[in-house]
């Protein structure tokens, strides 16, 4: 999908840059657009290495374990297939804490491994169970304690109050998290 | 909301420190970690930066923004968001290199600048996520997903226009 949408963009600029006699323009954002995305990207490493190197002390210290600890009750009621499966039990809880820490990619291989165990408990072959499908729900509306990425990016544009936004979005992410809940139950209902 | 990272920071070390956990190996280790995720989006970005530039030097984003500025304008939503809208379910990083052209042309500290970080930080890439997560198993159809999860997106984009008018 990225593939044609990004052609397409590259393409429309261009011949739009023509039409409108910009075509220096245009030439000159591939230049300095090309060396802006890499200065901006590590202007966000150094943030982004920090959260996540604090994070694994957290983890190291049994801080994760903990907070581990109190999700478990809700997971073990959100995901009734893996109730006598403590291994994707533990799968789904660490992907889903990791995702709420700010891992990021820390969480890929739990998660395939959460989808892979629902997918052996649910039996369904192709066709996902709803514990599957609930799980992937959850993850789109993920919950995020501290968005690194984009309170790097604020700070770096000269923001006065970068962490300002976190507030509003831990609310709007607990909104969009029962919703998500929500939508789910109604959309496989209607089948 | 200034406190927040100082207190977090304290409160993990102070927890390594008690705790007696190698606490700066663990942490170089976790730094060495993030950094990568972060640099393995360079060439991403790149090409996706690279692209919204040519289209905003082009006029292209002009066009659309006056386009799309009398409807929008009714309902109070700033146009610039409106392709971070479109985008955010299906790439992060397209939506990242886009919540960056909005700060960079509104200001992070804008309406517009603030919704669309509140939009980045609350939802995620639904297909992104079903794609990679599904890997390795039989499952094909995710019957009720991708409309929970765009819904669940659309909520996250109205919450956030509704609160960071409020807060």
């Amino acid at each position: 999908m990225l593939n044609i949408i990004w052609c397409v963009l590259l393409m429309v600029g261009i011949l739009c840059g023509i039409a409108t006699g910009r075509t220096e323009a245009v030439t000159e954002a591939v230049v300095n657009c090309s060396r802006e995305a890499v200065t901006f990207a590590i202007g966000m490493v150094g943030i982004c290495a920090f959260w996540c190197g604090l994070i694994r002390i957290l983890e190291a210290a049994g801080g994760l374990a903990a907070l581990q600890k109190w999700v478990r009750p809700v997971i073990v009621r959100l995901f009734p297939s893996a109730k006598k499966d403590p291994e994707t039990q533990q799968n789904i809880i660490t992907n889903l804490t990791a995702d709420f820490l700010g891992l990021g990619n820390g969480a890929t291989p739990s998660g395939i491994a959460a989808v892979q165990g629902l997918s052996r408990l649910g039996g369904d072959g192709e066709r996902a169970s709803r514990d599957i499908c609930l799980f992937l729900v959850l993850n789109t509306a993920a919950l995020q304690l501290m968005p690194t990425t984009v309170i790097a990016m604020r700070a770096g544009l000269g923001s006065q109050a970068a962490m300002d936004i976190l507030l509003p979005t831990w609310i709007t992410s607990l909104g969009a998290v029962l919703m998500a809940l929500l939508a789910y139950r109604i959309c496989r209902g209607r089948r | 909301m200034k406190y927040i990272l100082p207190a977090l920071i304290f409160l993990i070390v102070s927890l390594g420190l008690v705790r007696k956990v190698a606490a700066f190996e663990h942490f170089t280790r976790g730094a060495k970690e993030g950094a990568m995720t972060i640099l393995n989006l360079v060439p991403s970005l790149v090409g996706l930066i690279t692209a919204i530039g040519v289209l905003r030097a082009s006029g292209a984003l002009e066009i659309l923004g006056n386009i799309l500025q009398t409807p929008l304008s009714y309902l109070g939503v700033p146009e610039e968001l409106l392709p971070l809208v479109m985008v955010r379910p299906m790439s992060g990083s397209a939506a990242l290199a886009v919540v960056r052209d909005i700060l960079e042309n509104c200001g992070p500290d804008s309406y517009a600048g603030r919704v669309a970080c509140v939009m980045m930080g609350s939802s995620e890439t639904v297909l992104y996520t079903m794609a990679v997560y599904t890997q390795g198993t039989p499952v094909k159809k995710l019957p009720g997903v991708i409309p929970a999860a765009l819904i669940a997106n659309l909520f996250a984009c109205i919450f956030a226009l509704l609160i960071c008018k409020i807060l």
